[in-house]
């Protein structure tokens, strides 16, 4: 934590654009929650109605979705 | 030991007990299946007796009669709100001076403001697709999705309901023909709503001759 000081102190913008990458990472780890949440909700009603209403295509995109989302977060903490 | 002897009366009766009486058969279900359509596809909004859907407490003499979700064009506050917020990255590499932030930051900056858009329009994408209401020639069952989280299923039977209204009101909704139904029912649950579903009348006619079965 004091080094992060004495960097911001000594170098702002390297350490703001630091802060920068941790913030979007964080963002980018809880938003791998939702397309998990997708992919969920997609089962629960299938299973708690089994309903068949032509949602594979759905599913299909879910899944799409959250290898995606994991791309970004991996492409994120790799290129920041 | 078989019966020899049956009365009138019980012919009659168990004839009434029928699924669906003669008119619901001949006349109103051509014209419904002509009106709405039996497909159901991903972007369905209503099918008349779908022929493959099924769900699991199903009884083996249950029928489904009507599928049926909200509106397409409810869609489109959301649909609009979308395509709004993917211009606004537009608007600030353009009147914003960016220069200062490096660029991989910027290309990073701009796939999380997309993949939020994205989630927001995906997340009210699901919940009108799971927002759906089916009757059947048992009961009513509406499931409510108010967000991805939260999921409320009602079942109601049709011995239960009380009143059924159909409401039209509003520009859009003239123009386009839909519309609410209200269910009144006699049980736990007060009252059964079927939100901005295509033609209300006719679901509500529906619904009127379904009852007068019971």
């Amino acid at each position: 934590m004091n080094s992060l000081l004495s960097q911001l102190i000594q170098d702002p913008t390297t350490a703001l654009l630091v802060l920068v990458k941790i913030l979007i990472l964080i963002i980018l780890a809880i938003y791998l929650a939702f397309p998990v949440l997708a992919i969920r909700q997609l089962k629960a009603m299938e299973r708690i109605m089994g309903f068949y209403i032509f949602d594979l295509p759905l599913r299909i995109f879910a899944w799409i979705y959250l290898a995606f989302s994991v791309f970004v977060f991996f492409l994120a903490a790799i290129i920041l | 030991m078989p019966d020899i002897f049956v009365a009138k009366d019980k012919i009659k009766k168990e004839k009434s007990k029928s699924p669906l009486n003669h008119k619901l058969k001949s006349e109103l279900e051509a014209e419904k299946a002509a009106t709405w359509g039996r497909k159901l596809g991903v972007l369905s909004v209503v099918a008349f007796r779908p022929p493959y859907l099924r769900f699991d407490d199903q009884d083996p003499d249950e029928e489904i009669i009507i599928f049926v979700r909200r509106h397409l064009i409810t869609n489109l506050k959301w649909f609009l709100m979308v395509i709004l917020f993917s211009l606004v990255p537009l608007l600030v590499f353009t009147l914003v001076d960016l220069d200062l932030v490096p660029l991989n930051f910027r290309f990073i900056g701009l796939l999380t403001w997309y993949l939020l858009i994205f989630a927001f329009g995906f997340e009210r994408f699901l919940v009108w697709f799971f927002d759906i209401n089916i009757v059947t020639n048992k009961r009513v069952i509406d499931v409510n999705v108010p967000n991805i989280l939260l999921r409320d299923i009602t079942q109601v039977p049709l011995g239960n309901i009380q009143d059924i209204t159909a409401e039209t009101g509003g520009f859009m909704r003239s123009i386009l023909a839909f519309g609410d139904v209200r269910v009144q029912t006699a049980g736990s649950v007060p009252e059964v709503n079927f939100e901005a579903v295509p033609k209300p009348n006719k679901l509500a006619q529906i619904l009127n001759d379904l009852w007068g079965e019971i």
